[in-house]
């Protein structure tokens, strides 16, 4: 009953946008993914992006936050039959399946789809080559790790770990990215890898953060969503270091967490009104990386200051793999043939 | 010779091991007494999942609220003993199933926890960090090598585990309660025609039980993380279940059975580290407990009468 009220709501409200605005603006909508916003992370990157191309682009801007997945697909009905946004944004993988429906009854409705690949025509769908990424945490986590002058903590040993998730072919993308990255500035440098076997268990990746500092490993990064928690902890009770992921995690453990790997979200989608916006817009299927600015790294919130160099090592690695001078290995098997062909 | 081995890496690895398999059997234990007391009485508890859950909410809550953790572990006790009333509403008055009952429950702390921690703290993820538990040296008797180190520089809640196995041991079988909770668990109409009130035994057994089960909970997040992260018990409630019957309802056996799913866990980490197939070796805690559970390991006596209704109005007629 509210769904079908709600989806009236929608319809009346969005019918006398058109009176008003008279389709003279650039008309957005957005289905948030199951996480909302708030999540310090994946959906409140999107909307910073969405924010500044609504200051600076003139669009107009009307967003959902679904709570479970059997919501989806009514939103994005419901957009897309009111025929006056030129883009609807969808987030999160949990989407794939209701969008390709839904996409396939409105086909001149143009879509962007964040995290999955569903190779509609009238669908931008966006992936992300999180191995780039990682590539460059490696590398800065492999120089760091031994600079004993500038971090107190720091042994002189070239050790250095990644705790995952669970071992799945995307954090496994981390691992080689990260292992690559890290021995590609340092030959030396040993990786410790381990998985936690679950998203939402910190314990358990506390203790296995705890055995990685044991052995001499300075520097931990969580790849592990919730679990990765655990790893922060464990940094600030033998007062360690640690690397966040996803979104800017720095703030919750500044004294211990160096950076933290991101993913620039809000650029992508500003990309995408941007071509929407002067008709250079293609659907189809994307794999975004370095060279689209669609991640790096994030230094501010903690009490560190990475000193020049080792930012400047990273540069240019970063316009080494944007020029296409390295090719970033995506699984553990390209690895070492990666490395050989690296000297 | 034995300061040399101390200073080795086997030394190294051997005390990292069991320390760690302390710390990981701690919770498991405490959850696990939850199962024995309230199954000694003819409940079954396959609850222990939400119970722990809830007791590791409120034990943050509680030390958010008034800054002391030990405050924060009261509160773990009180919603793990009101939880488990409602176990034992359910299924002592209305004799509803006992499995269906205890998955319900496991499903109300995961859905409860999850609303709270957004209510309270507007955070979908985890709370605050609080004022947490800490390891505790023991004067004197850390100082011991290698014992000290692994016996004594543990968690407050290691050592409330072997105090309530103690205790435990000592009340079910040296103790005339403990002789006729056990009798109920067996045969609650043979202990009812004695004069004896069955069902006060009953329902304070299954809430005492559930006040362990949220100790359990509280030594995860106050005891480990000094926080409480979404659904951070992660299966730790099953594994008790199981530890319960591979230590067949005693209190000292469940403590052996966790100890030693403490270790297949800290052997696994460790093995990871050595580069290790992890799924194998993800694998083993879950291999010991379907063992256990088909009964391969030994052969396993539950209380005769546990999960089935006892009416006192069925037993004169």
């Amino acid at each position: 009953m509210t769904k079908t009220f709600r989806k009236l709501f929608l319809v009346i409200l969005t019918l006398s946008l058109v009176g008003v605005f008279a389709a003279a603006e650039f008309n957005v909508g957005v289905v948030f993914a199951t996480g909302g916003l708030g999540d310090r992370s994946f959906n409140d990157s999107v909307f910073e992006g969405l924010t500044r191309a609504k200051e600076e682009l003139d669009i107009t801007l009307d967003y959902v936050e679904p709570s479970s997945i059997a919501e989806f697909e009514g939103h994005e009905r419901a957009f897309a039959q009111s025929g006056i946004y030129d883009l609807i944004v969808c987030l999160g993988f949990d989407q794939a399946e209701s969008l390709k429906k839904v996409a396939g009854e409105y086909p001149n409705q143009k879509f962007v789809l964040i995290d999955a690949a569903i190779s509609v025509p009238n669908v931008a769908s966006i992936v992300f080559k999180d191995y780039e990424k990682a590539f460059l945490v490696g590398a800065l986590a492999a120089q760091l790790t031994t600079d004993t002058r500038n971090f107190r903590q720091m042994n002189a040993q070239n050790r250095i770990g990644i705790v995952g998730g669970m071992e799945i072919p995307l954090i496994k993308t981390f691992v080689a990215g990260y292992t690559a990255g890290a021995k590609y500035v340092e030959p030396k440098t040993d990786v410790s890898v381990a998985y936690v076997g679950g998203w939402s268990d910190p314990a358990k990746a506390k203790e296995q953060a705890l055995l990685m500092y044991q052995r001499g490993v300075d520097i931990v990064f969580q790849a592990a969503g919730g679990s990765g928690l655990g790893v922060f902890k464990a940094a600030r009770q033998v007062n360690k270091y640690a690397i966040g992921a996803d979104s800017n995690q720095n703030y919750i453990e500044p004294n211990n967490i160096l950076f933290s790997a991101v993913r620039r979200l809000g650029n992508v989608v500003v990309d995408q009104i941007n071509s929407a916006m002067n008709g250079t817009w293609e659907g189809g299927d994307f794999c975004y990386g370095l060279k689209e600015e669609a991640m790096g790294y994030d230094t501010t919130e903690n009490s560190f200051t990475i000193p020049e160099e080792y930012i400047l090592k990273i540069e240019e690695i970063r316009a080494k793999i944007i020029s296409g001078e390295i090719v970033v290995p995506s699984t553990l098997e390209e690895v070492d043939a990666f490395l050989k062909n690296a000297k | 010779m034995l300061e040399q081995w101390l200073t080795s890496d086997a030394a190294y690895i051997i005390i990292g091991l069991i320390s760690s398999m302390l710390r990981m059997a701690t919770p498991l234990g405490l959850a696990a007494f939850g199962a024995v007391y309230s199954e000694r009485a003819g409940v079954v508890n396959l609850g222990l999942e939400g119970l722990m859950l809830v007791g590791a909410f409120f034990g943050v809550l509680g030390s958010f609220l008034t800054g002391n953790p030990w405050t924060g572990v009261v509160f773990s006790l009180i919603a793990g003993g009101v939880m488990a009333l409602i176990l034992a509403i359910f299924t002592l008055k209305f004799k509803a199933n006992h499995v269906v009952s205890g998955v319900a429950l496991n499903l109300l702390g995961q859905g409860i926890t999850a609303v709270l921690l957004v209510a309270i703290w507007g955070n979908r993820g985890k709370s605050p960090d609080v004022a947490g538990i800490y390891p505790v040296y023991i004067p004197g008797l850390s100082d011991i090598p290698v014992i000290g180190e692994i016996f004594f520089r543990q968690s407050p809640f290691f050592y409330m585990m072997i105090a309530i196995m103690i205790i435990s041991w000592f009340v079910f079988y040296r103790t005339k309660w403990g002789l006729r909770l056990r009798a109920i668990g067996e045969n609650p109409a043979a202990v009812d025609s004695l004069g004896i009130q069955v069902f006060v035994y009953k329902y304070l057994a299954v809430v005492l039980g559930g006040m362990f089960a949220g100790l359990g909970g509280a030594c995860l997040s106050l005891g480990e993380l000094s926080m409480f992260s979404r659904n951070m018990v992660s299966g730790r409630g099953y594994i008790a279940v199981a530890a319960t019957i591979l230590g067949n309802w005693n209190p000292v056996g469940v403590v052996l059975a966790s100890l030693l799913f403490g270790l297949t866990s800290a052997i696994e980490m460790n093995l990871q580290l050595y580069g290790w197939p992890t799924q194998f070796v993800q694998m083993l805690p879950y291999i010991v407990t379907i063992l256990v559970l088909g009964g391969f390991v030994r052969k396993v006596s539950p209380p005769k009468a546990v999960g089935k209704h006892f009416d006192r109005s069925d037993t004169y007629v």
